[in-house]
């Protein structure tokens, strides 16, 4: 395996896991307020949070390049907060992830706090805990399972992410050049030996995670119950 | 169950409306010149032209394993030829077109930006590895630029998205296909067309991939090489193979 491969492999890890730290944090408050709110705003922000399941990662590339582009929202916001254009870099590609891979960490998560009992709920609070307690001392431990789950998830779909990255990335080694990427440009330079060696990594890490998921937590974190009676 | 066939029939409608359906596989660069070569072409009743454009690495790879076109226009020549010489090709392939490459620096004079060395801050091309422009317009980069490094360098898939990403104001310039700028009617200003000596020339090849399904598909690969077709893909931004052969 050349130098580049394994750069490329180095930054596709890099981009998962920042994405999944980033999606962690906003996912877990966000899928909290979703479980327990019945407001429009809730439903619209579950619509919203949807929509990278049904559209093609084509469009949301599309828009996101536009977006960063000199006379998009967020390229005159970099601009005015004096930030290097959020196209062809790493932190972009960042973003871009969150907002791809986001259904697949708040969904789970949502699962997971839905089915803590509200009784539980209902005891804690009068014993004196604050909505922020009840998150983070009785929901998310109550709901490990969901959590793991949402973090595999997110992992596993930044890490075959193609069409977003291609779309905004530029093939920059080191930079924006991840795995997926790399394997496109082995195939289309009938480099067939290249793309195989590199495919067959991500086969064997989709493998190793999809047999965890299934071994360790039995394939539930897909169809979470959550609640695991203690 | 009768409602159950008759919308079932619906999706078979679309091929019983031509006797004759001729399909060409076609580099993204070329899809336009294409188009206005069949529109061009004096159309036989009951056939129709159907156009698929990818790049041309994976229209390749379908190729070889049996995508059913019948004619393949390549970015290059490599992968026609490979075709030709597994035996996958019907007939001699010819290059029916020479891409020529320009400087586009949307906004700003490109001659002048070109001469006085004004500054680029990211230039945006086609992939080197695999796309002919690419190869061309990294090898333009060396010669011209060197191992001056206050010019960044993007990469698009092919061509097409290093012209994209010139044209949504992600990269202040770009090497791109001079086809792209006529078609999309890009002042001439805007861009310098490179004297071809300065790349690695851009030759296109194509060839016919199964014997003639009809007569469309015959006339079609004669009508190609005709001095009327000629003239379209040299107005288009290409030089012909004629010329130069």
């Amino acid at each position: 395996m050349s130098p580049e491969d394994l750069q490329a492999l180095w930054l596709t890890v890099k981009l998962a896991t920042s994405t999944t730290i980033i999606l962690l944090i906003i996912g877990l408050p966000l899928s909290w307020w979703l479980v327990r709110s019945q407001s429009i705003a809730a439903t619209a922000f579950n619509v919203l949070i949807a929509l990278p399941l049904v559209l093609p990662p084509t469009v949301i590339g599309f828009y996101l390049l536009l977006a960063m582009g000199p006379s998009g929202p967020l390229g005159a916001l970099t601009s005015t907060a004096g930030l290097a254009p959020l196209a062809f870099s790493f932190p972009g590609l960042v973003l871009g992830s969150v907002i791809y891979s986001l259904p697949f960490v708040v969904q789970p998560l949502q699962a997971g706090f839905a089915a803590v009992p509200q009784s539980v709920l209902d005891a804690s609070s009068s014993l004196g805990a604050d909505p922020k307690s009840l998150l983070l001392r009785v929901a998310i431990p109550m709901s490990q399972r969901a959590v793991v789950a949402a973090g595999v998830l997110g992992f596993a779909h930044t890490v075959g992410e193609f069409g977003v990255v291609l779309m905004i990335g530029g093939n920059i080694p080191g930079e924006t050049r991840v795995a997926s990427v790399q394997i496109y440009d082995h195939v289309e330079a009938l480099d067939y030996a290249g793309a195989h060696q590199l495919s067959l990594i991500l086969v064997v890490f989709s493998l190793v995670i999809l047999t965890l998921v299934y071994r360790v937590w039995g394939g539930s974190v897909f169809t979470q119950s959550g609640s695991k009676s203690a | 169950m009768r409602t159950l066939l008759f919308f079932l029939s619906l999706f078979a409608l679309p091929n019983l409306s031509a006797a004759c359906t001729v399909r060409l596989a076609v580099a993204s660069n070329f899809r336009a010149t294409l188009e206005r070569l069949v529109t061009a072409y004096e159309d036989e009743a009951n056939t129709e032209f159907q156009i698929i454009s990818g790049a041309s690495g994976t229209l390749f790879s379908q190729i070889l394993r049996g995508a059913p076109f019948d004619f393949f226009f390549s970015a290059d020549a490599e992968k026609v030829e490979r075709l030709e010489n597994r035996g996958r090709t019907f007939g001699a392939s010819w290059t029916y077109a020479i891409g020529r490459m320009s400087l586009w620096t949307p906004g700003r004079n490109a001659t002048a930006v070109l001469e006085s060395n004004d500054p680029i801050e990211t230039i945006s091309i086609a992939n080197p590895k695999h796309a002919p422009y690419g190869a061309a317009a990294a090898s333009w980069i060396e010669a011209h630029w060197g191992s001056d490094k206050s010019v960044r360098t993007v990469v698009g898939a092919n061509v097409a998205q290093a012209f994209h990403f010139v044209k949504t104001g992600n990269a202040d310039a770009g090497l791109v296909a001079l086809s792209q700028l006529i078609s999309e009617g890009i002042p001439v200003n805007e861009y310098v067309t490179l004297p071809d000596d300065q790349y690695p020339s851009i030759r296109q090849k194509a060839a016919l991939l199964r014997s003639p399904a009809c007569a469309a598909s015959s006339g079609f690969a004669r009508f190609l090489r005709s001095t009327e077709a000629a003239a379209v893909i040299e107005l288009s931004g290409y030089v012909t193979g004629q010329e130069s052969e």
